[in-house]
C-alpha cells in the first residue's frame, strides 16, 4: 500500500524533505505521460512534477536575499554611487559615528578595518567598511567573519553556481540555455518557481532578470511579486537606482515587509542611512511590531556608532520577541564594552537557557564571568569554548582571550603561552602579536618585542596599539624619527588617544631643540 | 618668586619621593567579544562545506590547492 | 535546550516507522460523549486509525491501554481525518476519513462497560463516495449557509473541488490556473472557499459562484477540461502574498473580527473578509504548522506556530508572548479540551510522535555533554606545569613560532655578483639578436652552523633572465660547514626585464630535540645584477619618439655615481648626458639639467623595460 507519487512528493516538500522530494519527482518525469491526461489542457502531472522539482531544488540552498551582500573590491573602490564627498556627521555610514550617543572608544573596544568597533552579531552582510586604498581593499575580509580574509571557501564559492553539485549530483536539473523564458513567462505559475530557480539555485542573474522583465510585462505591470524580484536583479547588478524604483513601485501596490527590507538596504547600499531609518519608521506605522523593521533601525544606528539609540531599539526588538539573538547579542557586547559585564552576564546567560550552544557564546560568557569577578564560571565557559570551536580561527580567538584573562590574574607566563597558541592556530592574529610584544617589553626584550611589533601593525594597519606601542619602544631606544613615524600612524587610527597625543608633544619637542 | 598673601608657598617635600617620571606604557589590545552567527550565516556557511565536501575528488584525496 | 521545555503530560510513538502530515490529527468530541471533551484522532498514511482519550494518572506517563479507545486498520493510506456534523437527519458529530480514492464518514460510539477497561469503542460506516479523482486534501462547513449540517469539500491532486453534500455528490469544478494543490478551507461568514494557488496568491471562491458555475458532472468534465479559456471560476477576491502556504485557517472568535489567517513558507499573515492584510509578521524560521485557537486580550487573537527547529512559538497578534521546545518537528497542532485538562497543547511528528503539552516554567533538565576535565588536583598540577615549562624553554631555543633575529639564523645563504661581465659569455640558447650576449657569474655560499639535511639551493631570476643553473641539490651538510657553487646569469628572451634582481632560496631541513627528523627551514638572499648584462653605452640621441621627465627634489647627483661601468671616469665630471643601447634593440638617453631639478630620459619606444631598468638605479 503506497502513496501516490504526487502526493507523497507533495507531502515531503511540505516537510522540508528536499531530497526525498527531488528524488520522486525525478522519478515520476521519467514516466512517459499516461493516457489520461489531455495534452492540450493546461494542467499536466508532468508540469506539477517539474515545478515541484525546481522548487525543492532552490529551497536547498535558499538564503533569503535580504541578508546576501558580499561586495566585490570593484563595488568597494569604484563607488560611483557616493552622493555626497564630505557627508554632514550622522548622515553617512563611511564617517563611522560622531558624538552623538557614540559607544566605547578604541581604547576599549576592539575595531574593524572600517574603524568601526565590533559589533555583537554577524550575518552575511554585515558591512565590512569601505577601505582607503587598494591595498587595504585587498587585505579587506568581504565576508563578515571576524578577521578571516576571503578564501576559496566563501561565500562565492556557493554563489558560482555550482549548487547543483550539492543539491542534483546528477548534473544540473534545468538547462537553462535551453529554455524559451518567453513562453514560461506567460504561466506565472510556473514562472515564479522557476525564477527563484535561476536567480537563487544557478545565480544566473541575467536569464532571471530577462525571465522576470517578460513575466511582468505579461502580467501588465501589475503585479508586485514581479517588480521585488526585478528589484533584486538590479541589486545584484550594481543598479541601485533602478532597483530603487522597482521597490517603489511594488510597495505602491501591496505593502509588504519584503519589499520595505529590500528598499532599505538600497538605500543603505547608496550611503543613505537616514532615508532607510525614515523608510523603516513608515514601515513600522504600516506593521506596527515587525520585528525585522526595528532590528533594521537598530543595525543602522549601530553602523553609524550612534550606540545608545541602538540599544534602544534592540531593546525595543527584545519587547516584541525576547528571544531575539540578534538583540540580546548587540546588547550584551554593548554592555560589556561600557564596563557592565555583570548585565552583559546576563544577556548571554538568557542565550544560553534558550538554547544556544556555540563557542563564540561561551567564550563570551567566560570574559563576563572573569570581568565580573565571578571566577568560578570563567574557566570552565571557556574550556566549553574550546571544545565547541568548529576551526583553528575560533580556537584563535578563545586562546586570545584566555591570554587577557592571564594576564588579569597576573600570571604571565600563562599569558605568554595563550597567545602563542593565538599564533599557532591563526598566524595572522595581529592582537596576539601585539600583546606578546608587551609582554617581551616586559623582559626587556626589545629586538623580540620590536619584530612582533612590526608584524602586528603591517597585519592590521587600522589598530592603533601596535603603532603607539612601536612608537614607545622607539622613543626608549632613541629611534625618535621611527617613533615619530609610528605615532603619527597610531593618531590617524586613533586620534582621541591621549597617550598618543602626549607622545608627539614630547618628541615634537625634542625635534625643536636638535 | 610671588611675594604676598595672595600667592601659594611651594612646598617641597624632603621626604618620600625622589623623581617623577612620566614615562609612556605599552598597550595591550582589548579582550574580543565574539559575535553571534546569525541563522543565514551559519546556512551558508554549512551550504559552502557542503560544497567543498562535493567537489572532493571521490576518492578522498584533498581538492588541489590553488 | 530551550528557555522552557513544553511540557509533557502524555505522549506516545504510534505505530512503527508510519508516516504522517498534516491532516492526519484532529481532535474533538467525536464520540458524541456530551462532556464536551475531546478526542485525539489520529490517522497514518498505512491506513491506521487510532482514537485515543489521554488521562495520565501524573503528567509525564505514557500510553495507558485505557486511553487508545480504537485502533483500526482502514486498508488505504488516510490522508486526513475532519468531525463534523457529515450525516444528515442528526445533528450528532461523525468522522469523516479521506483517502485517495474514496471518503469515508463514520460514526464512533462507545459502550460503557462495568469498569473503565471494560469500554469498547467501535466505528460504523455511514456512507462513502468513491472518487473519480485522486484526492489531496478536504474542508468542511455549512455551505451555503445551510444550518445543523455540514457539507465537504475534496480538492484533488489536479486541481478540482468536489463538493458532498453528505450522503450525495453535489458537483465538481476545476480551480483555475492550478497546478499544485494547496491548503484550502471554508470560511463560513464568507461562505467562501479560501486556497493559495501556485500563482502565490490567496484566492477565495464563493460557494454560490461555485455552485452555479457550468453543471459540470462527472461525464462532463472532460469537455470542461478542453475549453480551457471558457467558463473558468471567477474568483472573489485575490491577495498576491508571493510566497506558497502551508495552512489556511479562518477565525470567529467572540471578541475578534472574524480573520483569515494564512501561514505562508516564509511570512505570517492575518487577512480581512476581503483579503486586505490586517497585519503580518516576517518568520526568521521555517514554519511547520500553526493553529489560531483564542483571544485573551480584546481584539487580538493568539496563535501557535510550530518551526523546523522544534520550537512552538506563541504570538498575540505579532508579538512573541511565549516560545518552547518541543521534542520534535509538529507537521500538526491543535489545542484540545481532554478529560483531565483544558486547553492542552497536542502535536503530531511525522514519524508518528504524538504529544499532549502545557507550557510550564520549570527550568529544563538539559545537561550540557561533559567536556573532557579532569579532577583538580593543584600538587599534581603544579608539577605537570613546571614540567611543561621546562620542555617549553627547551623547544623555544632550537623553533619557536617567532622571529629569530638575524645573528642566530642557523643557515645564511649569501650570493655574490661579479663586478665584471664574464669574459667568455655563457649565454646559451639567447634568443637575443644581438652579436654577443653578455653573461655575468654569480656566486652563492651556504655557510651553516647546523646540521643541514638535504639542503636544496634554487636560484631565480625573472625572464626574460635565465640562468645556467637554477636548482642545485647538495649532500647533508655538518654543522660549521659551507658550500660554494657559481652560476651565470644572462638575457635569453628577446625583451627587456623589469627588474634586476635575482633571489637565491635554500631549503634545508633540520633535526631537532622534538624532532630528530628534521624540521623544513628556509634561507634566502637577494642580489642585483649590472645593467650593463642587458645594455650597453651608445651615443646619445635627442631625437626620439617619447620624453619621460623625472622631477627630483634634490639636485641630481652625478651620472658618474650612478651608472659608474657607463661612464668613463676620465670624463667631465659634470657629465650630464648618457646614451644607453639595450641588446634587444631600443635605446634610451638621460639628460640631467643642470639648471632645474629633473631627469629627462628619452626612449625610442616606450617599454616597459628600459625604463623600470634605467629607473631603478636612478631610484
Amino acid at each position: 500500500m503506497g502513496l501516490e507519487p504526487l502526493f507523497q512528493a507533495w507531502s515531503y516538500f511540505r516537510r522540508r524533505k528536499f531530497r526525498q522530494c527531488s528524488d520522486l519527482c525525478s522519478q515520476l518525469l521519467e514516466r512517459p505521460p499516461s493516457e489520461q491526461e489531455q495534452p492540450e489542457s493546461e494542467y499536466t502531472a508532468f508540469q506539477a512534477a517539474w515545478s515541484l522539482k525546481t522548487r525543492a531544488l532552490t529551497e536547498m540552498v535558499y538564503v533569503d536575499e535580504i541578508d546576501m551582500d558580499q561586495e566585490g573590491i570593484a563595488e568597494m573602490m569604484l563607488d560611483e554611487n557616493a552622493i555626497a564627498q564630505v557627508a554632514r556627521p550622522g548622515t553617512s555610514l563611511k564617517l563611522p559615528g560622531t558624538s552623538q550617543g557614540a559607544g566605547p572608544s578604541p581604547a576599549v573596544r576592539p575595531v574593524t578595518q572600517s574603524g568601526r568597533p565590533i559589533t555583537g552579531f554577524v550575518r552575511p552582510s554585515t558591512q565590512s567598511g569601505r577601505p582607503g586604498t587598494m591595498e587595504q581593499a585587498i587585505k579587506t575580509p568581504r565576508t563578515a567573519l571576524t578577521a578571516r580574509p576571503i578564501t576559496s571557501a566563501s561565500g562565492r564559492y556557493v554563489r558560482l553556481g555550482t549548487a547543483s553539485m550539492l543539491t542534483n549530483p546528477d548534473g544540473p536539473f534545468i538547462n537553462l540555455s535551453r529554455l524559451n523564458l518567453a513562453k514560461y513567462a506567460q504561466k506565472p505559475k510556473l514562472a515564479k518557481a522557476l525564477f527563484e530557480y535561476i536567480f537563487h539555485h544557478e545565480n544566473d542573474v541575467k536569464n532571471a532578470l530577462d525571465l522576470a522583465a517578460l513575466a511582468t510585462e505579461h502580467a501588465q505591470f501589475k503585479d508586485w511579486w514581479w517588480k521585488v524580484q526585478i528589484g533584486k536583479c538590479y541589486y545584484r547588478l550594481g543598479l541601485y537606482r533602478e532597483a530603487e524604483k522597482q521597490f517603489k513601485s511594488a510597495l505602491k501596490q501591496q505593502d509588504m515587509v519584503d519589499t520595505i527590507l529590500y528598499l532599505a538596504k538600497v538605500y543603505l547600499r547608496l550611503d543613505q542611512p537616514v532615508t532607510a531609518l525614515n523608510l523603516f519608521k513608515q514601515g513600522l506605522d504600516r506593521f506596527p511590531g515587525e520585528v525585522t523593521l526595528i532590528c533594521g533601525i537598530a543595525r543602522i544606528y549601530e553602523e553609524m556608532n550612534n550606540i545608545s539609540s541602538a540599544a534602544e531599539y534592540y531593546k525595543d526588538v527584545l519587547k516584541q520577541d525576547n528571544t531575539h539573538v540578534e538583540a540580546i547579542a548587540c546588547i550584551g557586547s554593548n554592555h560589556f564594552y561600557s564596563d557592565q559585564p555583570e548585565i552583559a552576564l546576563r544577556f548571554y546567560r538568557r542565550l544560553l537557557q534558550m538554547g544556544v550552544y556555540n563557542c563564540q557564546l561561551f567564550n563570551n560568557l567566560g570574559l563576563c564571568c572573569f570581568y565580573a569577578q565571578q571566577y568560578d564560571m570563567t574557566l570552565s565557559s571557556f574550556e566549553r569554548a574550546l571544545f565547541l570551536a568548529e576551526n583553528e580561527e575560533e580556537t584563535a580567538d578563545v586562546w586570545y582571550n584566555l591570554g587577557h584573562v592571564a594576564v588579569g590574574i597576573g600570571d604571565l607566563n600563562l599569558a605568554y603561552q595563550c597567545f602563542k597558541l593565538t599564533l599557532v592556530n591563526n598566524n595572522n592574529y595581529a592582537e596576539a602579536y601585539n600583546n606578546l610584544a608587551v609582554l617581551e617589553m616586559r623582559k626587556g626584550h626589545i629586538e623580540q618585542a620590536r619584530a612582533l611589533l612590526q608584524t602586528a601593525s603591517s597585519l592590521a594597519p587600522h589598530m592603533y596599539e601596535p603603532h603607539f606601542n612601536f612608537a614607545v619602544l622607539s622613543e626608549k631606544v632613541g629611534d625618535l624619527q621611527r617613533s615619530y613615524t609610528a605615532a603619527q600612524k597610531s593618531e590617524e587610527a586613533f586620534p582621541g588617544h591621549v597617550d598618543t597625543q602626549q607622545l608627539l608633544k614630547q618628541l615634537k619637542q625634542h625635534f625643536a631643540m636638535l | 618668586m610671588p611675594e604676598g598673601k595672595a600667592a601659594f608657598r611651594e612646598v617641597l617635600p624632603k621626604q618620600g619621593q625622589l623623581s617623577v617620571e612620566d614615562a609612556a606604557a605599552m598597550v595591550l589590545c582589548k579582550p574580543k567579544v565574539l559575535p553571534l552567527k546569525s541563522v543565514s550565516l551559519e546556512k551558508l556557511e554549512k551550504l559552502q562545506r557542503a560544497a567543498l565536501e562535493a567537489a572532493r575528488p571521490a576518492d578522498g584525496t584533498p581538492p588541489p590547492r590553488p | 535546550m530551550s528557555l522552557f521545555k513544553a511540557r509533557d503530560w502524555w505522549s506516545t510513538i504510534l505505530g512503527e516507522k508510519e508516516e504522517f502530515d498534516q491532516g492526519c490529527l484532529c481532535v474533538a468530541d467525536v464520540d458524541n460523549s456530551g462532556s464536551g471533551q475531546d478526542k485525539i484522532i489520529v490517522g497514518s498514511y498505512m491506513g491506521y486509525l487510532r482514537i485515543f482519550n489521554p488521562h495520565p494518572v501524573k503528567p509525564g506517563d505514557g500510553l495507558q491501554a485505557e486511553d487508545l479507545l480504537l485502533e483500526v486498520q482502514l486498508r488505504e493510506p488516510i490522508l486526513q481525518v475532519e468531525v463534523g456534523k457529515f450525516v444528515s437527519g442528526t445533528e450528532g458529530l461523525h468522522l469523516a476519513v479521506l483517502h485517495f480514492r474514496k471518503l469515508c464518514v463514520y460514526a464512533v460510539s462507545g459502550t460503557l462497560g462495568n469498569v473503565e477497561h471494560g469500554n469498547q469503542y467501535q466505528i460504523k460506516l455511514m456512507y462513502e463516495h468513491n472518487l473519480q479523482r485522486t484526492a489531496c486534501n478536504m474542508t468542511y462547513g455549512p455551505f451555503g449557509g445551510v444550518k445543523g449540517r455540514d457539507f465537504i469539500c475534496i480538492q484533488s491532486m489536479d486541481g478540482m473541488l468536489m463538493l458532498f453534500e453528505q450522503e450525495s455528490y453535489a458537483f465538481g469544478r476545476f480551480l483555475p490556473g492550478f497546478l499544485l494543490p494547496g491548503p484550502l478551507t471554508y470560511s463560513a461568514r464568507t461562505d467562501s472557499f479560501i486556497t493559495v494557488s501556485s500563482c502565490r496568491q490567496v484566492e477565495s471562491y464563493k460557494y454560490q459562484v461555485l455552485a452555479f458555475a457550468t453543471d459540470a458532472d462527472e461525464r462532463q468534465e472532460t469537455e470542461q477540461q478542453k475549453l480551457s479559456s471558457g467558463k473558468r471560476l471567477v474568483v472573489d477576491w485575490v491577495l498576491n502574498i508571493g510566497e506558497q502556504a502551508l495552512d489556511i485557517c479562518v477565525v470567529s472568535f467572540n471578541q475578534a473580527v472574524s480573520s483569515v489567517f494564512v501561514l505562508g513558507e516564509r511570512n505570517f499573515f492575518c487577512l480581512k473578509d476581503n483579503g486586505q492584510i490586517r497585519f503580518m509578521k516576517k518568520l526568521d524560521y521555517s514554519p511547520s504548522c500553526f493553529i489560531p485557537y483564542c483571544s485573551v486580550k480584546e481584539g487580538t487573537i493568539n496563535t501557535l506556530v510550530g518551526n523546523h527547529s522544534k520550537m512552538l512559538n506563541v504570538y498575540q497578534d505579532v508579538t512573541l508572548k511565549w516560545a518552547t521546545q518541543l521534542p520534535h518537528i509538529p507537521v500538526s497542532v491543535k489545542v484540545a479540551n481532554l478529560q483531565d485538562l483544558k486547553g492542552v497543547i497536542v502535536t503530531l511528528s511525522d514519524s508518528g510522535h504524538l504529544q499532549c503539552s502545557y507550557l510550564g516554567t520549570d527550568p529544563s533538565l538539559f545537561q550540557a555533554p561533559r567536556v573532557e576535565s579532569r579532577e583538580i588536583n593543584y600538587e599534581e598540577f603544579d608539577a605537570e606545569m613546571k614540567e611543561l615549562q621546562k620542555i617549553i624553554k627547551e623547544a623555544t631555543k632550537t623553533q619557536d613560532i617567532l622571529p629569530k633575529s638575524e645573528k642566530h639564523r642557523d643557515l645564511i645563504v649569501t650570493a655574490e655578483v661579479s663586478p665584471d661581465l664574464d669574459a667568455e659569455s655563457k649565454a646559451i640558447d639567447s634568443e637575443v639578436k644581438a652579436e654577443a650576449v653578455p653573461s655575468v657569474t654569480v656566486k652563492v655560499t651556504i655557510q651553516t652552523r647546523v646540521t643541514a639535511q638535504k639542503p636544496n639551493l634554487a636560484v631565480c631570476v625573472q625572464a626574460p633572465l635565465a640562468v645556467t643553473c637554477d636548482q642545485f641539490v647538495f649532500d647533508d651538510l655538518e654543522p660549521d660547514s659551507s658550500e660554494t657553487v657559481v652560476l651565470s646569469v644572462f638575457l635569453k628572451g628577446n625583451f627587456c626585464p623589469s627588474e634586476l634582481e635575482g633571489i637565491c632560496v635554500v631549503s634545508y631541513d633540520t633535526p631537532t630535540e622534538l624532532n630528530p627528523e628534521g624540521i623544513p627551514k628556509v634561507a634566502q638572499c637577494n642580489f642585483r645584477l649590472p645593467l650593463r648584462l642587458i645594455c650597453v653605452p651608445a651615443q646619445a640621441s635627442k631625437a626620439a619618439n617619447h620624453k619621460l621627465t623625472i622631477d627630483t627634489n634634490k639636485s641630481p647627483i652625478s651620472f658618474l655615481t650612478i651608472f659608474p661601468d657607463f661612464v668613463d671616469p676620465s670624463e667631465d665630471d659634470q657629465a650630464n648626458v648618457l646614451g644607453f643601447q639595450f641588446l634587444t634593440g631600443s635605446k634610451t638617453t638621460l639628460l640631467a639639467s643642470k639648471t632645474s631639478q629633473c631627469m629627462n630620459m628619452h626612449v625610442d619606444a616606450l617599454l616597459p623595460g628600459p625604463v623600470s631598468c634605467v629607473g631603478q638605479f636612478v631610484n
